[in-house]
């Protein structure tokens, strides 16, 4: 008996070969070593970048028209209609409040305050500040041609030839990101989004003595003319430039107005440069901040982002964090097409930054309209409206531009993977969930003292 | 965070051949029971991951909210995988009873 145990223990050794002290079969061996290279590549799945870079990935729709409705009573947007112009051209209601922010802004008017408030965020919002409002002349309310933004330039006499429009695409692409932009989308050039009349310089025909400063207060004096140009475009490159998280998320702090300045100083900066190559490349280019054309249509028929409920792009990596310039030419490229991915959809279920708003000047309606909030708002454009009016006052009384709608959006996070699957399920039934999600995770808080004393005492 | 993502790997594979070693070993694992602990491994791995990259961007309250809140689902998993045989079995015996009901 003893022997004919021992046999079959050989037997069973050899029709099923162990390896190990355990007896481990080697079937089984290999059936979880694959079991093991599925979960390793799930965990190499969460660590790699989730579609969303590209503008082009999962959850983004391209489209072949502009995706925002529009009607026949849309007309070209005319500058003098601009609340900051409303105010410079001595609109009784706005003008002491542009005043009153310009004042705090450029330290005439002392701002009130505690923490967040202080000389060290003064200090960072002035050097943000320094190269718009030193180089460019505060271009910012949507001056057109100064400082860095002049439109004239030495244009090389050799064109260079792109072998294809997809190829001047390609090289125009990578010098902007080059040359500092952080996303580059390009749009066809459309004259509806070129204003009918712009404001050219604050005070054109004074002398040095005579100048109103329209950095320190409403200058009533305004030359504005039928925006022309010097050649017939073809193309706008427009550029995304992602203002600092944690200084937007201060807001509506001193910190918060100086990551808006730090990209106001960029934007020209960027512009120029990329003006300056295609000129150098023999085209004609007009780099252009805040001033000659509406800035967001541009970028949404760019590909750049989707319009959302403050009224400004939502973009699918920086959310709203963004500012945005542009290069308008007559470089024959080829454009990108416009993307959606769930924004509006989104905005309807979340009214996170309309709750926020200091001001209530965020619109509340379910669905977007054709209303208007203000007489600055464009006619013709299905949208929410934002009061403007509402807006500027807050600025007044901050000394800042505010931007806690911008804090707020859930949309403004970090790139980062878990933000990037929060994003794909704003595209799902459980997105009117989202928000409430949102705040429980304890995202987009608004608290001045606490995130000014994060942003100084972040390791960078 | 290159570095966490490395010790994630490894936690996800020593997950397994432990469930391997001492439990397939022992002939207490089924295909149910496979699949319940890969959902919950891979449910684990989210959840640490969640809370490191919160912590990696400070944001403390995601990431105790994560914890919370994944970290409950990851028990229910946990639990339900290791019931779930137990869970079949009565299943299937209640079938029985209604399908062959005991004469008195």
């Amino acid at each position: 008996m003893a022997l004919e145990n021992e046999n079959t223990e050989k037997n069973e050794n050899t029709e099923a070969p162990k390896i190990g002290s355990k007896g481990v079969s080697r079937r089984g061996f290999l059936k979880k070593s694959v079991g093991l290279g599925v979960g390793a590549a799930g965990a190499a799945l969460l660590g790699i970048e989730m579609p969303g870079d590209s503008g082009k990935a999962y959850g983004i729709t391209e489209h072949d028209t502009f995706p925002v409705e529009m009607n026949s009573e849309y007309k070209r947007y005319d500058q003098r209609g601009n609340v900051f112009f409303r105010g410079y051209g001595g609109e009784k209601q706005i003008m002491p409040m542009l005043n009153e922010y310009l004042g705090k802004k450029m330290g005439v008017i002392p701002t009130t305050g505690g923490e967040g408030f202080g000389q060290l965020e003064f200090a960072l919002r002035g050097a943000a500040w320094s190269v718009e409002d030193d180089i460019n002349d505060y271009h910012a309310p949507g001056y057109a041609g100064l400082g860095l933004y002049k439109w004239e330039g030495a244009i090389s006499p050799n064109k260079y030839q792109f072998s294809s429009p997809d190829e001047a695409s390609k090289i125009l692409k990578k010098a902007s990101l080059f040359l500092g932009a952080d996303k580059v989308g390009i749009a066809p050039y459309d004259d509806r989004w070129i204003y009918s009349y712009s404001i050219v310089t604050p005070d054109l025909n004074k002398t040095e003595g005579q100048k109103l400063d329209h950095k320190n207060s409403a200058s009533p004096d305004m030359v504005f003319q039928e925006t022309k140009f010097p050649f017939t475009p073809t193309n706008v490159l427009v550029f995304v430039l992602e203002m600092d998280f944690d200084a937007i998320n201060a807001a509506p702090g001193i910190l918060e107005h100086a990551a808006v300045g730090n990209e106001y100083s960029d934007m020209g900066n960027i512009a120029h440069k990329v003006a300056s190559f295609i000129r150098l490349c023999g085209y004609n280019a007009i780099p252009c901040g805040n001033d000659t054309g509406l800035s967001v249509p541009m970028a949404i028929h760019a590909g750049l982002g989707e319009l959302s409920r403050i009224g400004i792009l939502v973009t699918p990596d920086y959310g709203p964090r963004v500012r945005l310039c542009k290069v308008i030419t007559d470089l024959p490229m080829t454009p990108d097409k416009p993307i959606t991915f769930g924004v509006k959809e989104f905005c309807t279920t979340c009214m996170k930054c309309a709750d926020a708003c200091p001001k209530q000047a965020i619109s509340r309606e379910k669905e977007p309209s054709f209303d208007k909030a203000t007489i600055s708002t464009s006619a013709g454009v299905k949208r929410w409206s934002l009061n403007c009016e509402k807006c500027i006052s807050n600025w007044a009384e901050l000394g800042s531009d505010c931007a806690v709608c911008i804090a707020t959006c859930p949309y403004n996070k970090h790139k980062e993977w878990q933000h990037d699957l929060a994003r794909v399920g704003t595209q799902t039934p459980a997105k009117s969930l989202l928000r409430y999600f949102d705040e429980l995770f304890g995202y987009g808080k608004i608290d001045t003292v606490q995130k000014t004393k994060e942003f100084w005492n972040k390791k960078s | 965070m290159t570095i966490f993502w490395i010790f994630l790997g490894a936690l996800i594979a020593s997950s397994v051949w432990f469930l391997y070693f001492k439990f397939e070993v022992a002939d207490k694992m089924s295909i149910a029971r496979w699949v319940g602990a890969a959902i919950s491994v891979l449910w684990g791995s989210f959840t640490i991951a969640w809370i490191a990259s919160s912590l990696a961007e400070g944001e403390a309250q995601a990431a105790g909210m994560g914890l919370l809140l994944f970290g409950a689902i990851l028990f229910g998993l946990i639990f339900l995988t290791i019931r779930i045989d137990v869970i079949k079995s009565k299943g299937l015996k209640s079938n029985l009873d209604k399908t062959n009901p005991v004469k008195s």
